[in-house]
């Protein structure tokens, strides 16, 4: 079995750029046992390396920090050696969760990255002494250029970690108070423990005595000029970035900047992939026997199509977030979003599961995990599904064809785009909204303290951005397009199979001229037949049985609903186009009504922008929360709100 | 010894008492905020509640209304 080696230390520095230098191409996204948090491990040489989320301390604060205090500390008995990075400018709170390891007596070495900043502001570390004290190889390096990299490569060749000077075991000898007497064996145990059972006290005086003792170390083996702390070009840039007025401007800047990229870079290859699948599906149609041609070109063609044309969305959406966090910009966006954002029970901290989630919900809702409070993870993780995410786009697409016309409101706007940004409104009033009601709800008077480090800011590390990019939209096609896959295959035996035989669909047929066969079967399916049953429920908000097919299917993951649409209205393609023109054309039975009308579509509207129709969404919250508690008030909730405003949408304009 | 929030644009000064709510003081602690420490007050957006303020080469953000609950001693430099 190969050796395992750890890569620890605080967020932000450099660690994945180590880890990519190190592991190359040759590494893969898992995760954690029973949680969703991302586990990357890479290989270098025979052994394995995993690239823990940056945390603090082992008194760990979030579920991330958790996630790898636990890793660190399951190591501690196999004595899994450890490569300790941290930045060379910020080493007194880094060697923080250091001293906390070496009290765990597991081999380390000491990266100090960012070699090239410590020149910069004139910083001096003698590694030597510094090595001495600690006990262990001290090395620098510059993740962002492999400078050092050959010296940290030779000591894991040569398994030249050690075990450093224990901290707690020499240092905590003097307290006075008694209870501190063996303080080192109750650390332990705590940090090993539920952190939920551990006394604050214990941990405020663990960090202070380390301050003490990390304080005296750097003292004597490190140079700082007096005003290092001026790191002026950043500062330059936070005066015009966070600026109330030209910051906010800019920072709606980037976002309109984003969102153009990602309607309309992607449109070219989203429709390469939508024809190629559809010029597949029509081929495998032509395979014997009829059932697999079926199968392959209704049920599991267009189901893999329907994951893979979000490619595009997905991967622009993960590679401005990618170079928004390596630039160090994404913390001023929160910077500039706390003001507002407090007043719904949330902080600046939410911003980047706020925006994820006009993307998906799913990474969104993953990435609450680097929120601190409890109490605002919990209203994120409950309000992120309200977000507009890229799967509500198709249905908004077709249904806002539908009723708007293609006009110019004073010759600029058009009001087709002025329709979608009130839905992308809607959807972020909404989940302001229910955030601020779970918070309260949940906590009503607690607040407390916010503080957020913001980093320098840094010439993005292209390597590591296309390389998260690349990770990250595969994680979630592999993720989400497992279900979306099982569900159009459900769908399809539900719609190609019958409680009836063939010839009583023929009969059926032969008797209803005015539609075609295809909608016949469809009528009389399985599919047919459940919803019908639905369709006094749905009823009172416009809907008939063949939406309320689309309605039930689309409960899966709301993107289905277009190719349902398409299927169940007999459409060979399931090109937009030709979508709508047949939609447009159908009459409510028995008048010359369109079906489609603006009350219903409005209805339709309303309901899919609150309902909770994402089975990986409440999957991913059953884990995220722990308990199917929370999921099932989401569900609920979200689908009584989508109910309501659908039912007074339709009421109100028919 | 004054509120962090009473400190003055650009003003260096050290740490004397952190908040006693244990979450707090945990907090910053682990933002390398302790007793001690020398702060200094970078600058201060009151429109948006917030302050900027370094600490060890650190920049940090933090609202206003937490700062209150910081006591620290001016210094000359």
């Amino acid at each position: 079995m190969s050796k395992t080696i750890l890569l620890a230390g605080n967020p932000n520095v450099g660690k994945s750029s180590l880890f990519n230098l190190l592991t190359g191409l040759k590494q893969h996204t898992g995760n954690y046992e029973g949680v969703t948090v991302e586990k990357k491990t890479g290989r270098y040489q025979d052994y394995s390396i995993i690239d823990l989320p940056g945390l603090k301390s082992l008194w760990a604060a979030t579920i991330d920090e958790q996630i790898s205090a636990r890793a660190i500390l399951q190591g501690k008995d196999t004595s899994q050696p450890i490569i300790f990075v941290v930045s060379g400018t910020k080493l007194e709170e880094e060697l923080l969760l250091f001293t906390q390891i070496a009290d765990l007596q597991i081999p380390m070495i000491l990266v100090i990255n960012f070699k090239d900043e410590l020149a910069a502001n004139n910083i001096t570390i003698d590694t030597d002494l510094l090595s001495g004290r600690l006990n262990c190889p001290v090395l620098l390096c510059n993740s962002r250029n492999g400078d050092g990299l050959e010296d940290i490569k030779e000591i894991i060749h040569n398994n030249n970690f050690a075990i450093p000077t224990a901290f707690a075991r020499s240092h905590y000898d003097d307290f006075s108070s008694g209870n501190y007497g063996n303080a080192y064996e109750p650390l332990v145990r705590a940090w090993v423990g539920d952190p939920a059972d551990t006394k604050p006290d214990l941990a405020i005086r663990d960090l202070e005595k380390r301050y003490l003792v990390i304080g005296q170390l750097l003292t004597d083996t490190m140079e700082i000029p007096a005003l290092v702390e001026q790191q002026e070009r950043s500062d330059r840039l936070d005066k015009i970035l966070l600026h109330p007025f030209f910051g906010t401007l800019i920072f709606l800047a980037i976002l309109f900047v984003i969102f153009q990229s990602i309607f309309s870079f992607t449109a070219y290859p989203m429709d390469l992939i939508d024809g190629t699948f559809a010029w597949i599906s029509g081929k495998a149609s032509n395979i014997q026997p009829t059932w697999l041609g079926d199968l392959l070109s209704n049920g599991l063609i267009p189901g893999l199509g329907g994951i893979l044309i979000f490619i595009p969305q997905i991967a622009i959406l993960f590679f401005f977030f990618g170079l928004l966090e390596s630039t160090g910009y994404m913390t001023r966006i929160s910077f500039l979003s706390d003001n507002v954002l407090k007043r719904f029970g949330l902080s600046g901290s939410s911003v980047v599961p706020i925006v994820s989630g006009l993307a998906c919900a799913i990474p969104a809702i993953m990435s609450v995990r680097t929120v601190e409070r409890e109490r605002e993870r919990l209203a994120l993780i409950m309000a992120i599904p309200f977000m507009t995410c890229s799967a509500r786009l198709p249905v908004y697409t077709i249904l806002i064809a539908l009723i708007f016309p293609d006009e110019y409101l004073f010759g600029i706007f058009s009001y087709k785009g002025l329709a979608l940004f009130a839905l992308y409104l809607l959807g972020t009033f909404s989940t302001l909204g229910a955030a601020w009601l779970i918070s309260r709800w949940k906590e009503p008077s607690a607040d407390p303290i916010w503080i957020m480090e913001m980093p320098l800011y840094r010439s993005p590390h292209w390597r590591r951005v296309f390389s998260d990019m690349f990770i990250k939209t595969k994680s979630f096609v592999v993720g989400a397009g497992k279900i979306i896959l099982l569900f159009s295959l459900i769908l399809w035996f539900l719609s190609a199979f019958s409680p009836h035989d063939q010839d009583f669909i023929d009969q059926k047929a032969a008797q209803q001229t005015e539609v075609d066969a295809s909608s016949v079967a469809l009528e009389y399916s399985y599919a047919g037949y459940i919803g019908k049953t639905i369709e006094p429920i749905i009823a009172p908000l416009g809907y008939d049985w063949k939406i309320g097919i689309a309605l039930l299917s689309s409960f899966a993951a709301r993107e289905i609903f277009v190719g349902t649409l398409a299927t169940i209205y007999s459409i060979g393609s399931e090109e937009e186009g030709s979508v709508i023109t047949r939609l447009k054309s159908e009459v409510k039975p028995g008048t010359n009504l369109p079906r489609f009308d603006i009350a219903t579509c409005f209805s339709l509207l309303l309901f899919y922008a609150f309902a909770l129709q994402c089975m990986s969404t409440v999957a991913i919250v059953r884990r995220e929360t722990g308990s199917w508690k929370w999921p099932l008030i989401q569900f609920g909730a979200m689908l009584l709100v989508a109910y309501i405003s659908a039912l007074a949408g339709y009421q109100l304009l028919s | 010894m004054i509120s962090l929030n009473m400190l003055k644009k650009g003003t260096l000064a050290r740490v004397e008492l952190l908040p006693s709510d244990a979450e707090a003081r945990q907090l910053l602690l682990t933002h390398g905020i302790h007793p001690g420490k020398r702060i200094r007050l970078l600058q201060s957006f009151p429109s948006q509640d917030l302050s900027l303020i370094t600490c060890n080469g650190r920049k940090l953000a933090i609202r206003r209304a937490d700062m209150a609950s910081i006591q620290v001693e001016p210094m000359n430099e």
